[in-house]
């Protein structure tokens, strides 16, 4: 790989590290297991010879691969893709759900539904490019989205204080 | 933005470990440094040996060497000998045509 292809990686890694992360995090459930999972997928990419023409999904797709990878290795989903200190440190106003709680909601959708949520919301991936990441028509993304919000709406509307 | 999604949204995410940027940026380091990967060495490699077999083919196929032996004119001479040779002189008067002659054993 050229040095203009390494260092242009590097920055989509810098770019994009949260979104990756949470996305692997989202997956394993394992925080350990996401980083090497990223960690490894990157190893690859930069013994590629050359980099696909859209990094970010090929990345993502990589980074799925890798997590799910993970998780059938160790089966044990433990860690939130949330900072459980938040409320306490006193960065911010309280939020008005504990992270805890946000955590038990996206637990009860299917993993489609939850894992679609997740790359919108926090990975920034459009309809089209989750329906490509996922391999699946767009209108099927969208609708796993609609249903995991309107599940989540239920449990706001009988979980709020 | 609805309901669930801005919750979701005003959640603070867990942050990737400075161990992993430790990692990364040690990784992308080492990628800078290094010079093409051996996987990129042994694609030349490749490419070499594919050369190589064509040419040798190429060299074989213009080779002035005979490839099949010379051709040479040979001549059988088949006598009959005994009553045969009698019947093929001196044919039966009845006969209106010659007897089949079958010859048998292995051709050089």
């Amino acid at each position: 790989m050229s040095s203009a292809e390494t260092e242009a990686l590097r920055a989509f890694y810098v770019g994009s590290r949260q979104h990756l992360y949470t996305y692997a995090v989202s997956i394993t459930g394992n925080r350990e297991s996401a980083e090497d999972a990223i960690h490894g997928v990157f190893e690859q990419l930069l013994r590629r010879g050359k980099l696909p023409a859209e990094l970010r999904p090929y990345v993502f797709r990589c980074v799925r691969n890798a997590a799910l990878d993970a998780l059938r290795r160790t089966k044990v989903r433990l860690d939130s893709i949330f900072e459980v200190t938040a409320v306490l440190d006193g960065r911010g106003p309280p939020p008005a759900f504990q992270s805890d709680e946000i955590e038990r909601w996206l637990q009860t959708l299917s993993p489609d539904e939850h894992e679609t949520i997740v790359l919108k919301i926090y990975s920034d991936l459009t309809f089209q490019q989750i329906a490509d990441l996922r391999q699946v028509p767009l209108p099927t993304v969208a609708s796993w989205y609609r249903r995991g919000l309107d599940k989540l709406r239920t449990l706001v509307t009988t979980d709020t204080p | 933005m609805n309901e669930p999604e801005r919750i979701l949204a005003n959640q603070r995410l867990a942050a990737p470990s400075a161990a992993l940027d430790r990692r990364m940026h040690d990784t992308f380091s080492a990628a800078t440094r290094t010079p093409p990967s051996p996987r990129r060495t042994s694609h030349w490699w490749w490419l070499g040996a594919l050369a190589a077999t064509g040419a040798i083919v190429a060299l074989l196929l213009v080779a002035p060497w005979p490839r099949y032996p010379r051709s040479e004119q040979m001549v059988y001479r088949i006598e009959a000998k005994g009553p045969m040779r009698q019947l093929l002189l001196e044919p039966p008067a009845n006969a209106n045509r010659l007897p089949r002659l079958v010859v048998n054993g292995s051709t050089p």
